[in-house]
């Protein structure tokens, strides 16, 4: 998890996995340039249409509540829950520079 | 018409119906935020936000009640618009927690306060702008209409 966290695209994942990551960080940092091509690319690798719906709903779902979490300065509800590797690597993203037209690294990586 | 066959709805809440209970959580959402700010504040942030993320051809379906030339210079430059100062607050609140939401401190929530709004306002328009960046977002990915 937490080479996903680091840099998923040098993660070990499988072609589900992989194509649903890619359409998240689209979705989250460059949502104008989403079409019916980028949903087509999660069918051609096997998502179910409920599973595309689920899949959009979570990565929404994640740019909803991290923006709560941020903008009222809540915490990780449990973040010693949280493996040590992967609050590293969070707290790594946090310096880099942020993308045009999106959050530092924080909100691709959040929770 | 949404992407999805399965969902083949040509607006956001009509997709969401075909799941019950995001359905009717979505709906709880938004009868929240609403009855916490005004309706301008809620066309304000969600015009801004649409602006933000590159989605300004969706102005017409967020601004209401909004005049489009009022509209308009909110999506362009919202600092030229003629706007109070508590409406400014809310507006560089948007833009930060939309853009820059890592860098998201106690001061942005000052600033808030600072131009009159109660910490229940404060709860709602961190929620409105939480959930324009959720509601836009899924409208884009679905292919259908927000609101």
């Amino acid at each position: 998890m937490a080479k996903v966290v680091a840099d998923w695209r040098r993660a070990t994942l499988d072609q589900q996995e992989f194509a649903l990551l890619e359409f998240a960080e689209k979705l989250t940092l460059m949502p104008s340039l989403i079409g019916p091509d980028d949903v087509e690319r999660l069918q051609d690798v096997g998502l179910t249409e409920q599973q595309i719906f689920a899949g959009i709903q979570a990565i929404c779902y994640r740019n909803f509540i991290s923006r709560i979490a941020d903008s009222l300065g809540v915490e990780l509800d449990d973040e010693e829950a949280v493996a040590p590797e992967i609050l590293e690597a969070f707290r790594g993203r946090q310096g880099q520079p942020p993308a045009a037209h999106a959050p530092a690294g924080k909100q691709a990586a959040d929770r | 018409m949404s992407y999805l066959a399965s969902f083949p709805n040509d607006d956001l809440s009509a997709v969401l119906a075909g799941i019950p209970e995001v359905a009717a959580a979505d709906r709880r959402m938004v009868r929240e935020i609403r009855s916490h700010v005004p309706e301008r504040w809620y066309a304000l942030v969600s015009v801004r936000i649409a602006s933000l993320l590159g989605l300004a051809f969706r102005l017409e379906e967020v601004r209401d009640p909004l005049d489009p030339e009022l509209a308009q210079t909110i999506a362009i430059d919202w600092s030229t618009a003629p706007l109070g100062g508590t409406e400014r607050a809310i507006l560089a609140f948007t833009e930060k927690a939309t853009i820059a939401q890592a860098a998201m401190r106690a001061s942005d929530v000052d600033g808030l306060r600072a131009a009159g709004l109660t910490d229940r306002q404060i709860l709602a328009v961190a929620s409105l702008v939480a959930y324009q960046n959720y509601a836009l977002r899924a409208a884009q990915a679905y292919g259908v209409r927000a609101r």
